[in-house]
């Protein structure tokens, strides 16, 4: 191509539309920009030091002592009246196919379903009134995972993702992380990508598990990574030229040339240096898997891990989906009894390794289901009551909070609402829920809006 | 006093709004009229929040007392307050002991609380009606909700608007009914709702929106606060004088804001590249752009542009996307006619009306017939209603299955009504018209009888789905119209004039009413050619923009003073990658297909995954560049880039075979990833690394200029 001539009219057609575009003051700015472009300096990557939890900054005034929260979201909205508010003394329509049985707490009883989790129950705060009045999956998740119900211009970030921004990490792995996957209502809202959750991507009960595109490339190595940063940092710097904001890489390119250059925080997603005792106790599916990695992430600094379980939209036949997981199982292995292995051994294991006082726990899904059996033997959607369960973190165990009615149709007392519920949830990790939060356009919006704290859980 | 007021107008069914203000304290004994159950206290509910989706407007009510959500069914929620419950909520010989008087008291225990106060104008009117016997009345309707001023515009911060609603009843009667309107700010930051009298005070610049609720119906009302005036006046270069231009710098001028320059070729080139063709400008077509001189050298682009194959190609993948089609691995034929039928229409310039009646009727075998698949995309007949009016109508409808929109005109009987139209559809492969076929509307419990939904009842004897075609396509029908050019508009301006291209709805008005108005008329007038609307945009003055800069305001963009950036889509970003590249490495097929020519999302493709494709089975509004990490990680490790830079029959690796110098290379590579020349002094630093290093190593020093030049922010968006 004839380059020298062509050059130049590019050249001077980019300066004439830059310098039109903002007065002549703009001109020295612009020099001074270009001159620093030249004089980038390397910034060392490897140096910057793996450091764990004890990293994590308090940012707020609150009283929390949470460092860390894993979020077991029950997708679909479970029953809770197969797990967490189980009925005696009701016709078998409302009670369903499994009975109450006893806790470790005198006067708590759990569905039959959750043998181990009630020999932990004395940990456990457990929710019996949260009331919601959306009984669609989306709109609900949005609003039990936000505290913000949807419907207006502003998309707001679900937990995770203020957890993430109100977290300066210094560590590596990112601040959220969903495990295996996310649902669409864990994004960051108006907060944008760099809030938004890591998701693994990957079976963790898979003999072949691993993260997607940790380890380099074929032919790349850590100098060449960080000459391809300086790169990237030299074309952007020249994208914003013009700017006087100082020129700094996207965020989120920044985390991920950090996360590669630190070994150490890399062995987080490792689970076979877990030991089989260990992987055991959390049971062979994805679901306890996925606990097991989320307690290997919390110890290495991240904020909030949510952990998905699929399946609880149960509008059909509970004993095979809740317990049995296929017909003819001898030993069910249905939602049910896979959350009961999974979730009491993340709690022992919390418990056992001092980091259940540090660590919020909560088990939760959109809603309950209703109270009454439908012809297939499942239940239907039902916002009005359903329970939630929280632990450690500074949650005294061992209580309910609230309670539905004789049939689980309504909160008798204490009604508890999804906002109220976040509220809760960001005090006990030390974040002021009156904080705000600032949308591109310059709207300050509280991090929760509407919400009480529910005192008596601490 | 206002009650008093209402109490008599509404007896009078004075149509005179203006008679409200002449009450007099002495009429107060007077009292002669009796108070109206379905205009009064219906409202008043509403007002007080009991039949709210949270109370007993819920599906199944409350504390075993159920409403009509926003008391859309009055008859039943008559017989829910007089009839139900052993008539106990009312009690006509000792009135307080009434629980409709009791319970929202808070006399009697209330899950809801105290929601009335002894003493108000609610409870005044609530023992009337009492009184006189708790009767119905004249079920008269609400014909029309107006608040004035639906539009105003303050001055200055502290300023407030007097916010005044009048109800138009079926009667005729005209009534003021600002003390039953609920008036909720859409964004409290922005502006605040003051009481005694009702008044709106705007905290912050802008254009702020407020709803005003009365009974079953919402209005939006509009509030504009000026920004101040400290910018510089540039001179404005101007290459257009269409209605667009004249709507969009007169919406700027009310507000004070000054509109960017127009940008320079180079960006202008890339932009409509982009947008029209999903493709990166040729150096060459750059160069010949840049060396045209004469005044309409835009337009000619413009035109060219929408002339070529490359345009069909592109608009048939956003129609693919806009229609979901979205194919099933166990049929492959299915997706590829109803591809095939898209790009078809595309290329011989299909009206789209034509189109979409193709969409609506067509039977026969979906290998075959293409558009027959539209209605397989739907699983049912209420899949279908909402697909129908998601696609076609810009509606989301589904809130209508189990109760009447909270914030749109439907209704449950629209909502079965339009399943009922579809509902004779058989859908497995070889689409027909079943000779039986009904929905059950859930509010009535029987089968739903066929609607045009918020117009009539179709009757039995006409030809349900005839019949809804023709008023779907009829040229007055701006739903359809307006629909799909706010389609055209968010494609081409990064967000649609009402944002949220399927959320039209009362709630939501567009941020530009009149151009709305004015592109859908003049689209229907065109002969429903997407072209021509595409090239009334394109010739715009607000579309050729330089866009915002980090230091400005983003509301000049959302006003379009500016251009917004817009993410490329995932196809579009793949192909301008292999573009660049020319690299042989694509994963999908062995021809060397572009990745827009693929319309069916569930064709299996790695890298358009990693760049974050959307399945369409669920709303995709963060496709894109919105990946976070992950995408970044790929970015980095992933075969995306690697394997493309690292190809062998690349133009990398070609080039430097061919013993192009690294300079040339630079150059090359920046002028076909950003359609411009590197900056000189950007240049220099870029040539004085590269000529430090030892011959040996300029080969990855090159790769990985170029990754990161493929990984930046400006490469994967259109600005």
């Amino acid at each position: 191509m004839g380059a020298p001539k062509f050059a130049r009219v590019f050249y001077e057609s980019i300066t004439r539309s830059t310098l039109d575009y903002f007065s002549g003051l703009a001109k020295q700015t612009l020099r001074r920009d270009f001159l620093r472009i030249g004089s980038l300096v390397s910034m060392g990557l490897g140096s910057q030091l793996f450091t764990a939890r004890s990293s994590m900054a308090k940012t707020s005034s609150t009283s929390g002592k949470a460092r860390s929260c894993i979020l077991l979201w029950m997708d679909g909205g479970p029953s809770h009246l197969e797990t967490f508010d189980p009925k005696r003394n009701v016709p078998e329509e409302v009670r369903g196919p499994f009975q109450p049985i006893a806790t470790v707490v005198p006067g708590i009883e759990l569905s039959e379903l959750l043998p181990l989790t009630a020999r932990i129950t004395d940990k456990l705060a457990i929710v019996r009134s949260m009331t919601s009045p959306l009984g669609e999956h989306g709109i609900a998740n949005q609003y039990m995972l936000s505290g913000y119900q949807p419907g207006s211009p502003v998309a707001y970030p679900s937990i995770g993702s203020v957890v993430a921004h109100r977290r300066q990490s210094t560590s590596p792995l990112p601040s959220y992380i969903t495990v295996p996957d996310a649902r669409s209502s864990m994004g960051p809202g108006f907060l944008g990508a760099n809030y938004g959750p890591f998701s693994i991507a990957g079976d963790p009960a898979k003999s072949d598990f691993q993260v997607k595109d940790l380890d380099y490339y074929p032919g790349l190595d850590g100098d060449r990574l960080n000459r391809r940063r300086q790169f990237l940092q030299n074309i952007e710097a020249t994208d914003r030229a013009l700017s006087t904001d100082k020129v700094t890489l996207d965020p989120t390119f920044e985390q991920a040339f950090r996360l590669l250059s630190t070994p150490e925080a890399k062995r987080a997603f490792h689970l076979g240096e877990e030991s089989d005792a260990t992987r055991g106790r959390y049971g062979p599916r994805t679901l306890g898997q996925s606990c097991l990695l989320a307690r290997r992430l919390i110890e290495r600094g991240v904020g909030l891990v949510s952990v998905l379980q699929t399946g609880w939209d149960t509008h059909q036949n509970l004993i095979l989906s809740l317990r049995d997981g296929f017909s003819g199982a001898k030993v069910g292995v249905g939602l049910v009894p896979t959350f009961d292995q999974a979730f009491s051994a993340l709690i022992d294991d919390l418990h056992q390794r001092r980091l259940l006082d540090e660590t919020l726990v909560v088990a939760m899904g959109e809603f309950g289901r209703t109270p009454k059996l439908n012809t297939g033997g499942g239940r239907d959607h039902w916002p009005r009551v359903f329970s939630v369960v929280l632990a450690g973190g500074g949650v005294r165990g061992g209580q309910v909070i609230g309670a539905s009615d004789r049939i689980g149709e309504s909160p008798s007392e204490r009604p508890i609402t999804p906002a109220d519920l976040a509220n809760t949830i960001y005090n006990l990790l030390g974040i002021d829920p009156d904080g705000e939060l600032v949308t591109p356009d310059g709207r300050p919006i509280r991090i929760n809006q509407g919400g009480q704290f529910i005192s008596e859980i601490a | 006093m206002t009650i008093l007021a209402w109490l008599m107008v509404s007896a009078l069914l004075a149509s005179e709004p203006e008679s409200l203000l002449v009450s007099e304290p002495e009429s107060a004994s007077a009292l002669p009229t009796m108070v109206d159950f379905d205009s009064q206290i219906v409202p008043l509910l509403t007002h007080a929040g009991c039949n709210a989706g949270a109370c007993h407007g819920a599906a199944a009510g409350r504390g075993g007392f159920h409403l009509s959500l926003f008391g859309s069914d009055p008859k039943s929620d008559y017989e829910a307050m007089v009839l139900f419950a052993e008539s106990r909520r009312v009690n006509l010989v000792d009135i307080n002991k009434s629980l409709v008087l009791s319970k929202p008291l808070g006399l009697l225990d209330h899950g809801g609380g105290e929601v009335l106060e002894e003493g108000s104008s609610s409870v005044l009117i609530l023992r009337h009606w009492l009184q006189q016997g708790a009767k119905r009345g004249s079920q008269r309707q609400l014909r029309e909700l107006r608040v004035e001023p639906a539009e105003s515009i303050a001055t200055t911060p502290n300023q407030t608007k007097i916010l005044r609603a009048f109800a138009t009843f079926s009667d005729g009667a005209e009534v003021d009914v600002t003390d039953w309107t609920v008036f909720r700010s859409d964004d409290p930051a922005s502006v605040e709702i003051l009481h005694q009298p009702t008044r709106a005070q705007s905290l912050r610049p802008g254009k702020h929106r407020i709803m005003a609720r009365f009974w079953n119906r919402v209005v939006p009302v509009s509030l504009l606060l000026p920004y101040d005036s400290n910018q510089d006046k540039p001179q404005l270069v101007s290459r257009s004088a269409s209605f667009v231009d004249v709507e969009i710098d007169s919406q700027l001028s009310k507000l004070n804001l000054t509109a960017n320059t127009l940008a320079d070729d180079e960006t202008f080139l890339r932009r409509l590249r982009l947008d029209l063709t999903g493709r990166l400008p040729s150096p060459g077509e750059l160069q010949g752009f840049l060396a045209e001189t004469g005044a309409g050298k835009h337009a000619q682009k413009i035109d060219a542009l929408l002339e070529s194959e490359e345009f069909s190609s592109f608009l048939a993948l956003r129609l693919a996307r806009w229609f979901k089609l979205r194919g099933s691995p166990e049929e492959p034929q299915a997706a590829r006619a109803y591809s095939d039928w898209i790009v078809r229409s595309m290329e011989s310039r299909r009206p789209y009306n034509e189109m979409v009646r193709e969409l609506l009727t067509s039977t026969g075998d979906s290998h075959f017939v293409g558009a027959a698949n539209f209605t397989r995309t739907a699983g049912d007949a209420r899949q279908h209603a909402e697909l129908v009016s998601s696609v076609l109508m810009g509606t989301r409808i589904q809130c209508a299955n189990c109760h009447n929109h909270p914030f749109a005109a439907w209704t449950q009987d629209d909502y079965h009504g339009l399943a009922a139209i579809f509902a004779r559809f058989d859908r497995s492969r070889l689409v027909s018209l079943k000779k039986q076929g009904s929905v059950t509307n859930v509010r009535t419990g029987e089968s739903a009888l066929p609607r045009i939904p918020g117009v009539r009842n179709l009757e039995d004897t006409e030809p349900a789905l005839d019949t809804f075609t023709k008023w779907m396509l009829d040229k007055d029908n701006s739903h359809f119209s307006k629909a799909i050019v706010n389609r055209l508009w968010d494609a081409m301006m990064g967000r649609g004039l009402v944002s949220g291209i399927d959320d039209f709805r009362e709630t939501n008005p567009p941020s530009h009413p009149q151009l709305l108005h004015r592109l859908a008329t003049d689209f229907v007038e065109q002969g429903y050619d997407l072209r021509h609307t595409l090239r009334i945009i394109a010739t715009s003055n607000a579309y050729a923009r330089c866009s915002n800069h980090p230091s400005q305001r983003n509301e000049l963009a959302q006003w379009y003073g500016a251009s917004t950036s817009k993410s490329l889509l995932p196809e579009v970003l793949l192909d301008a990658i292999d573009d660049v590249l020319e690299s042989s490495g694509k994963d999908h097929g062995q021809t060397r297909e572009r990745a827009i020519a693929w319309l069916d999302p569930t064709l299996a493709s790695p890298d358009l995954d990693a760049l974050g494709r959307c399945s369409r089975s669920e709303a995709c509004q963060s496709e894109g560049q919105q990946r976070g990490l992950a995408a970044k990680l790929h970015a980095i490790n992933g075969d995306l880039l690697n394997r493309r830079i690292a190809d062998k029959g690349g133009r990398l690796q070609s080039s430097l075979r061919e013993g192009m110098s690294p300079r040339q290379i630079i150059e090359d590579f920046y002028l076909r990833a950003m359609a411009k020349h590197p900056i000189e002094a950007q240049r220099s630093t870029w040539l004085n690394e590269l000529n430090a290093l030892p011959r040996e190593e300029q080969v990855s020093w090159l790769e990985d200029f170029v990754w990161a030049l493929l990984s930046s922010q400006e490469f994967s968006t259109n600005r």
